[in-house]
């Protein structure tokens, strides 16, 4: 706004950018090697990579917010100036005004000790001094209506604990427009948010943009976010650029043969489920180990001898279309190895029930200081399910919902409030002691976070022989053999879980899951960290092995394409409460209950004609708070079609003689 | 880069400095004693107050003598024994009686957390030196139970950080898949939460035992330590206050001594912290 470059050429130039950091020993470690890109205004560019391919330090790089002995190389310009040689106070009236940026973290990028309105109005006071305390008031008002955030003005004396997550993201939103900024950095904006909140922000980011005319930088690992919303896009691999051009010439002629293993790797909503998913071998490289050529020939299906001593150059392949590899030309797809299918299984129908769950309710007492009312927090409130033999059962929610409460319940790690859970059979409550160790081997866990699962100060060896240790049943050749069934070879037993990438430790988890030879195994969230091309990995690693030994699956998830491919039976659930029930195809094809509708059509897509729900439902407002759940139908406050029946009864779960159940009033479809 | 290397050998000259303390103390603790004719009680009124470096009749005082006459080299080096073995006692003791109590609190919760923290907040409630104070005027003070009293004293702070680990260890998903294996109580405790803490557990230990050697030293001058004639370098410290103006050396060469241990200790925990922190 207040430069005098004039209206044309790119905005932000990016020239052969190379980041080093020190390494103990005092060396250097290269992370960003050699990356050019340009954005023109008015556009959306992203940044779209795997964890550790360096895409959030390019943009940190870009910033200049890398820490101190970073080595940077290269060339930053913005509107023709260079960022990386500016002086630091010229740096500084950019950084806010003309460029802002928008971090991951919604909970962790406001101060908690200061009210919403002056952190917003701080920034517009430093770089637009001298304003009055009620002009910045109604600006700041202003910019919080424009981002979504209801009654702006009662808002703006509140802290950042009274905004939820969303919410806060929407602050964080106002406060990177606030000086009308050329140009937005948007660093994984939505990653911490669920799916029906994540398309609210996306939404926000939109009018914001339009309403600005701002361009913008998307950084993200979510290939759907980049195809719904990206002009343009760079695929980085390995801290270098792998791949770049207008983002439908890419997701469509995919060139470089790691887009399209990781185009591949996405779940597809059209897949038959009875193939694997196409995942990429092998594990990524750090930037310890990097070939000296191309960073991705170790995994590369068409990798020829050259390929690891020489680098490729970024080189045209089409139109404004640019690939780092010399052996490939646009849409050569077919270069994929052909999918495996997977063996049949054996019907579900006739299979007999290993897990039953009846009016479970799991509440948490809460009370407000000592002499505060009492009240519960309804976490599980009234679930039945079933689970058959070999069958997988998806259990798919936003956060909140009460699934990794039910899980956990099953686990018989909490205790329920009330109902019965049985498996195979036996009933909870009914043993003590022994038996009832006994009787948990029968359900064995994988959990979300494999850094967290693991034991940090034991071996492999010792992690995966814990269970057996346990049971008196250790032998070193079982582990080993526990391990090979899991891909990994015996010798990984020595080392630390801290030696081994997100993806080889989920296998170490499933590998001890397994050592007791379990009927059922509940995965809780247990891909949901991975990388999608290690995803897909741990994805056919899982059916393989439900195949091989007969296993039931609980599967519980926030990401609808996962559950989508692995699941026989889906169950959603909201507020604690199950709101609709049935086979995968019901859920996913014919949707009933007004609320999977909306999860649904939430999920950004890759390829947008294969949305199982064609138009968009964008629910309004926040999930309730469960400790104080909205009256007759929980949903009924961000409900499309609520009417005054759903504030006074709750719908029963009831449904059609095919299985097919959801609870309510109005069902659509 | 440059800093990088700056940092290097700063590293490198203050585990030097500590390096050769630590020789130093060795040397002094555990070679000395071994030194012929050189008896720690041996009083000889002929020779007292001799200042360092100093000779008598073939017998050389390397760091003088005391009112007594008694060598103090040979006094030092005993005493170093006599505060190593209390300060290594009393840590060893508080840390187990704190890390077990500290662990089952934050592993079982409830009214067994209350009771264990309620303890914890009454004993920390009365002044530790007070406290000692008493007890020892009760039941006076021998070195071992000089241990006895200074390690039941003080677990709180052991305590405190085990629990405080443990209740983040307990939701750690390792302890609840171990839990769904069906492992008992006890093993989660010694498998899972024990190597867990043990490294932080060292840690302040490390740093106690820095404490407890001033503890002594200043009970020690309330004669309610180790009874003379047993040295310990507080009561040497104090001992010598007295003649501080004309014999310096012997409230100094203590004092050095201390203030070198005291300095081994943190320097070294301080390098043991940051080189066995495991990533997790």
């Amino acid at each position: 706004m207040t430069t005098q470059t004039p209206e044309h050429g790119p905005l932000l130039e990016v020239r052969n950018l190379s980041v080093s950091f020190p390494v103990p020993g005092g060396k250097l470690l290269r992370i960003i090697e050699d990356v050019s890109f340009s954005i023109a205004r008015h556009e959306v560019f992203s940044i779209v990579g795997e964890s550790g391919s360096g895409k959030s330090v390019t943009m940190m790089a870009v910033m200049r917010l890398l820490p101190e002995g970073a080595v940077v190389t290269g060339q930053v310009l913005y509107k023709g100036q260079d960022l990386l040689t500016m002086q630091p106070e010229t740096l500084r009236r950019i950084r806010g005004s003309g460029i802002s940026m928008v971090f991951q973290e919604p909970m962790s990028s406001l101060n908690p000790v200061l009210r919403i309105g002056p952190q917003i109005a701080e920034i517009i006071d430093i770089h637009h001094p001298g304003q009055t305390d009620a002009a910045l008031r109604a600006r700041v008002a202003e910019l919080l209506g424009l981002v979504g955030v209801p009654s702006p003005e009662k808002r703006y004396d509140q802290y950042p604990h009274e905004f939820s997550g969303g919410m806060r993201q929407r602050v964080m939103i106002a406060m990177a427009i606030a000086n009308e900024p050329d140009l937005i950095i948007a660093d994984e904006p939505t990653t911490a948010l669920d799916v029906t909140i994540q398309a609210q922000v996306m939404e926000v980011l939109r009018d914001v943009r339009a309403a600005t005319g701002s361009s913008m930088v998307l950084i993200t690992h979510d290939l759907g976010l980049v195809a719904e919303n990206a002009d343009r896009v760079a695929v980085t691999y390995g801290g270098r650029l792998a791949e770049q051009g207008q983002c439908r010439d890419v997701f469509a002629h995919p060139a470089h043969p790691y887009t399209v293993g990781l185009l591949q790797s996405v779940p597809d909503w059209r897949a038959p489920i009875d193939r694997e998913l196409a995942a990429i071998p092998g594990q990524p490289p750090n930037p310890t180990n990097r070939p000296a050529g191309c960073a991705f020939s170790t995994r590369c299906p068409i990798a020829r001898d050259s390929c690891t001593d020489i680098r490729p150059e970024l080189a045209p392949v089409a139109d404004d279309h640019m690939a780092a590899c010399p052996w490939t030309r646009p849409g050569e797809a077919a270069m994929a190895p052909p999918r495996a299918s997977l063996p049949p299984r054996p019907a579900l129908s006739q299979a007999e029930d290993v897990l039953r769950v009846d009016g479970l309710r799991t509440h948490f007492a809460l009370r407000t200081g000592w002499f505060g009312p009492r009240s519960a927090v309804k976490a599980v409130d009234g679930v039945d399910l079933q689970l058959r033999r070999g069958e997988t059962l998806g259990i798919v929610g936003e956060s909140g919902c009460g699934k990794s409460t039910l899980g956990r319940t099953i686990l018989d790690l909490i205790p329920p409030t009330e109902g019965r859970i049985s498996i195979l059979g036996a009933p909870n409550g009914s043993l003590r002691g022994r038996a009832l160790r006994q009787a948990r081997r029968r359900l064995q866990v994988v959990f979300q976070d494999p850094n967290s699962s693991l034991d940090p100060q034991m071996s492999v060896h010792e992690i995966v022989a814990e269970p057996l240790r346990i049971h008196g049943d250790y032998t070193p050749a079982r582990v080993d053999e526990l391990l090979g069934q899991v891909g990994l070879d015996a010798s990984a037993g020595v080392r630390r879980p801290s030696a081994f990438s997100g993806g080889q430790r989920q296998r170490i988890a499933i590998a001890r899951a397994l050592a007791l030879q379990p009927d059922i195994m509940l995965l809780d969230e247990a891909v949901s960290a991975l990388d999608v091309s290690i995803q897909a990995q741990i994805v056919n690693l899982l059916m393989t092995l439900q195949r091989d030994l007969g296993l039931s699956y609980l599967f519980i998830s926030h990401d609808l394409s996962v559950v989508r491919h692995i699941s026989d039976t889906v169950a959603v659930m909201y507020l604690g409460k199950i709101v609709e029930y049935g086979a995968r195809d019901d859920i996913f094809a014919r949707p009933r209950h007004p609320y999977t509708r909306a999860l649904l059509s939430a999920v950004p897509v890759l390829r947008p004609e294969d949305g199982a729900v064609s138009e968009r439902v964008v629910l309004t407002g926040d999930l309730p708070n469960p400790a104080n759940p909205p009256s007759g139908c929980v949903f009924r406050t961000r409900c499309p079609v609520a009417r005054d029946l759903c504030a006074q009864k709750m719908p029963a779960l009831t449904g059609q003689a095919d299985g097919h159940r959801f609870a309510c009033h109005f069902p659509q479809g | 880069m440059r800093s990088f290397l700056a940092q290097g050998i700063a590293r490198l000259l203050v585990l030097g400095i500590a390096g050769s303390f630590l020789a130093i103390l060795i040397v002094l603790v555990v070679v000395v004693p071994f030194l012929p004719g050189y008896d720690p009680y041996q009083q000889d009124i002929m020779v007292s107050l001799m200042p360092p470096l100093s000779e008598d009749m073939g017998r050389f005082h390397v760091l003088g003598t005391d009112f007594l006459g008694r060598d103090l080299l040979s006094r030092l080096a005993l005493a170093g024994r006599i505060s190593l073995i209390i300060a290594l006692g009393a840590v060893t003791l508080s840390l187990s009686i704190g890390m077990v109590l500290g662990l089952i609190a934050g592993y079982f919760r409830g009214w067994t957390e209350t009771v264990i923290m309620g303890i914890a907040d009454v004993q920390l409630a009365i002044p530790k030196v007070l406290l000692l104070i008493a007890v020892t005027a009760l039941f006076g003070a021998n070195l071992w139970q000089l241990i006895l009293i200074i390690g039941l004293s003080g677990w709180v702070i052991y305590g405190r950080v085990a629990r405080s680990i443990a209740l983040t260890l307990r939701e750690r998903e390792f302890v609840l898949a171990a839990r769904t294996m069906g492992a008992t109580t006890s093993w989660n405790i010694r498998r899972h939460l024990v190597p867990n803490v043990t490294s932080q557990m060292l840690i302040v230990g490390s740093y106690e035992m820095s404490q407890i050697i001033l503890l002594e030293a200043s009970l020690s001058y309330l004669g309610l330590g180790v009874q003379p004639p047993t040295p310990s370098w507080g009561m040497m410290i104090f001992e010598g206050q007295n003649d501080l103006v004309y014999a310096p050396w012997l409230s100094v060469f203590p004092g050095l001594a201390l203030f070198m241990l005291v300095i081994v200790i943190q320097i070294f925990s301080q390098f043991f912290t940051s080189e066995t922190q495991t990533p997790r």
